[in-house]
């Protein structure tokens, strides 16, 4: 494996008249987690087609663990493996029968494909509606069906497309941390797209925004509020507030504008601003805190910002 | 790209009963049941042993063809309407085994179909009978080359208009229009062209069903051919 599992420069696709990429330059390191986020039509869908060979760019280069995706789709999508916008299951065969299927499509040696079949589905904790048709099962246990067949043959490469789209907040969490464990325990790069500003934030460690085929951003999530210098919105629920001690915030450098709401306050903190100063002024005046909320985090201020620019 | 193909082969046969049946399983199995109790056991048993002698040996088995038109139409534009596409785009399956799978499928499915057709109706002819005779051999050669060239030539022109059809609905009316405009073909060309009259009064009539199935299974061969050509990856992933 190559250190940057994707190399992108100067790529531009176009569908007809239509540029739906447009010049777009950077790099993913093997072992990250990287996430491309943007709103409808932005490009993503057409970036993971990109990824896997399925579009050659009209213009620049696209390399994928180090194959170039116009002329070696081929030899990516052996090594990589995707989860598109639908999990592109079989819902009249059982989910023991569709993942023998892509077995066989891997060319998994007959031997191994029982054992690794047997074993994404214990782990998955699939194992005993094995035999059931996928069109009984709910859409959490299909998202985690869909994400065992592309580990089958263990690829280097995951592309999701919005993975936790349609979950319920449990089975949300569950995948987040499935994903966030490929990539630190087995080393996979992951390539997401997804509009969960709040999952990027947790999971990624370099972040694209993209708005009409074109980069916006890119860096770490922290890196990109930063770069934008979009305040977060904090707000403390919290008893005994005074007017004095409402002053004494408005005095702090990271509070950009404060407001008293009926049950406490309203704060934009300045980006990369912590709330330890915050926290300090408020215990000191003996102010009840019981609750801490940030309604926007970094991130997703940054991507209002970016989205609102024009 | 033949493991590709037996790959797609071995997956579409377990969808076959839901795609002859037109989404359910059950329908497929009791059409295909119909088409045997109908084709391979009552006329057969009412025709008794000069069935193994008549042209409708080898006719009757090629009605079962038709249901082949709904499995071979699914094959795209199923997976397209059901979101299956793009994950078998994704994944390494060739362009040429993904295609060869598609068409082989039905068309062994079918061929497998007719087969089954022709054992039951020598059973059933000679049960009617009380006696054990065989078909006359030209019949039955007949009967096995002409239904298996049928099921090609039909698969493979379904799978090309399945191609590029948005819906399954779409591809079966595409392809049964396209099929009976074909069928009625030759019967015109056949009034209106001198030579070919003269070709077909002129050759032995126990040669016109092997001359039928190498005419079918050049077509076939020549769709396939454009199939081919227009099954491409970044074609269908754009549809």
């Amino acid at each position: 494996m190559t250190d940057a599992a994707i190399v992108m420069r100067s790529a531009t696709f176009r569908y007809g008249e239509r540029e739906a990429l447009h010049d777009l330059s950077f790099q993913v390191a093997a072992g990250t987690i990287f996430s491309v986020v943007g709103p409808n039509g932005a490009g993503k869908s057409t970036m993971m087609k990109l990824l896997l060979g399925l579009i050659q760019p009209v213009e620049g280069t696209v390399q994928v663990l180090g194959f170039d995706v116009s002329s070696q789709g081929q030899q990516i999508r052996e090594r990589s493996a995707a989860l598109l916008e639908h999990t592109g299951l079989y819902d009249r065969l059982s989910g023991e029968t569709n993942l023998e299927f892509y077995a066989r499509v891997w060319r998994l040696p007959p031997d191994q494909r029982n054992r690794r079949i047997r074993d994404v589905l214990m782990h998955f904790g699939l194992w005993e509606r094995r035999r059931d048709l996928v069109g009984t099962w709910s859409r959490g246990m299909k998202q985690k069906l869909a994400i065992a067949r592309a580990l089958l043959h263990e690829p280097e490469l995951l592309l999701l497309d919005e993975p936790t789209a349609g979950l319920d907040p449990v089975a949300a969490a569950d995948l987040r941390q499935l994903v966030a464990g490929l990539a630190e325990r087995g080393g996979m790069t992951i390539f997401m797209s997804t509009h969960n500003l709040h999952e990027v934030e947790e999971m990624a460690d370099q972040v694209v925004v993209l708005r009409e085929g074109r980069i916006m951003a890119s860096g770490s999530p922290a890196e990109i509020a930063r770069a934008t210098g979009s305040p977060r919105t904090v707000t403390v629920v919290a008893a005994g507030l005074t007017q004095p001690v409402v002053d004494a915030l408005s005095q702090l450098p990271e509070v950009v504008s404060i407001a008293r709401v009926s049950d406490g306050l309203t704060m934009q903190i300045a980006a990369g601003g912590g709330l330890s100063s915050v926290i300090q002024v408020l215990t000191a005046a003996g102010v009840q805190i019981h609750d801490v909320r940030s309604t926007h985090s970094e991130l997703e201020s940054a991507f209002l910002k970016l989205m609102e620019e024009r | 790209m033949i493991r590709d193909a037996l790959a797609v082969i071995w997956k579409e046969c377990r969808e076959m009963p839901y795609q002859v049946g037109q989404g359910h399983a059950r329908s497929g199995w009791m059409f295909l049941a119909t088409f045997l109790l109908l084709f391979g056991v009552i006329y057969p048993a009412n025709a008794g042993a000069p069935y193994l002698r008549s042209e409708m040996a080898f006719l009757l088995p090629c009605l079962g063809a038709v249901f082949m038109i709904n499995a071979a139409a699914d094959s795209f534009a199923g997976e397209r309407e059901r979101h299956t596409l793009d994950a078998l785009l994704a994944s390494p399956l060739s362009d040429e085994g993904l295609l060869l799978g598609k068409i082989a499928a039905p068309m062994i499915f079918g061929w497998l179909t007719a087969l089954a057709q022709i054992l039951v109706g020598w059973i059933s002819a000679n049960a009617a009978s009380r006696r054990i005779a065989f078909f006359d051999p030209r019949i039955f050669w007949s009967a096995v080359s002409i239904t298996l060239a049928l099921n090609f030539f039909i698969s493979a022109t379904c799978v090309l208009l399945s191609l590029r059809a948005a819906t399954v609905r779409q591809a079966v009316q595409t392809a049964t229009a396209v099929l009976f405009a074909l069928a009625v073909l030759p019967a015109v060309v056949f009034r209106v062209t001198p030579s070919i009259r003269t070709f077909i009064s002129t050759t032995p009539t126990r040669d016109l069903p092997l001359a039928a199935a190498g005419a079918m299974v050049v077509l076939g061969v020549v769709v396939s051919v454009i199939a081919a050509h227009r099954c491409r990856r970044d074609l269908l992933s754009l549809l």
